[in-house]
């Protein structure tokens, strides 16, 4: 009559178990690497859509532009405006020193992509202004 | 896990995401390139701009192209021009300078 050796049966045991606990190791890391992954990718998602937002916006930037150059402080200004594929192109062959603060003021507090810009002192009251705004 | 997974498709729904992480990895260094860059101009912006410069001295001229911001003064002292260095120093703000007869031409690196 053939009988199971009980060793044989408590080394089974002990495979299996060391097999378990391989198993839930590998699940351990499995599920630390999905919950990073997904934290990196909540992580991105925020930063990437407040960054486009800010500087991507073309038509929130456009519809602000237009509004600060319909200030009143500014009109008299006759700030030229380009529009591009790429953004657009504000100049003014004069204008005054007051209003250039109001307008550098409200350009520079805003999430604007100022790729270039020139402001060059004509007198004292004076100053003559080009800028590039990419979206 | 794949209740993680299922959240993180919600995320690339909602946030309208590019299908791949290196889409948006590639996306998102670009706008904070963008970023750092607008931050700089406008740190060094505000610096030049709260320089007190002595009766006689003036701003002439201030542009931004491609890397660098290049601001040009008029007639000032020698003492304006440490103060100035000092100043940008101070803030950490990497520049050249040189003089052409009456002006002082500074290049601001970003």
């Amino acid at each position: 009559m053939n009988r199971i050796n009980p060793l044989h049966i408590g080394i089974l045991l002990i495979v299996i178990l060391l097999f378990s606990f391989v198993s839930l190791g590998n699940t351990k890391v499995e599920l630390q690497n999905a919950k990073d992954e997904y934290a990196l990718t909540e992580k991105v998602a925020t930063q990437l859509v407040a960054l486009k937002d800010a500087y991507g916006n073309k038509k929130a930037m456009k519809k602000s532009l237009k509004r600060i150059l319909n200030l009143s402080s500014l009109r008299a200004s006759k700030i030229e405006q380009k529009m591009k594929k790429s953004g657009v192109v504000l100049s003014s062959e004069s204008m005054d020193k007051n209003a250039l603060n109001s307008l550098m003021g409200k350009l520079l507090n805003g999430t604007y992509n100022i790729t270039s810009f020139k402001i060059k002192k004509l007198s004292e009251e004076k100053v003559s202004f080009d800028m590039e705004i990419k979206w | 896990m794949n209740e993680l997974e299922s959240l993180k498709e919600n995320i690339f729904i909602k946030e309208k995401l590019h299908s791949t992480m290196f889409q948006n990895k590639a996306m998102l260094n670009k706008y904070n390139k963008i970023h750092t860059k607008q931050s700089q101009v406008r740190v060094v912006i505000s610096t030049i701009l709260s320089l007190r410069l002595k009766s006689g001295e003036s701003l002439k001229e201030l542009s931004l192209k491609n890397k660098s911001l290049f601001v040009s003064f008029n007639l000032l002292s020698d003492m304006t021009i440490k103060m100035i260095s000092k100043k940008l120093k101070a803030e950490k703000i990497k520049f050249k300078a040189n003089n052409k007869g009456d002006i002082w031409q500074l290049e601001v690196l970003l």
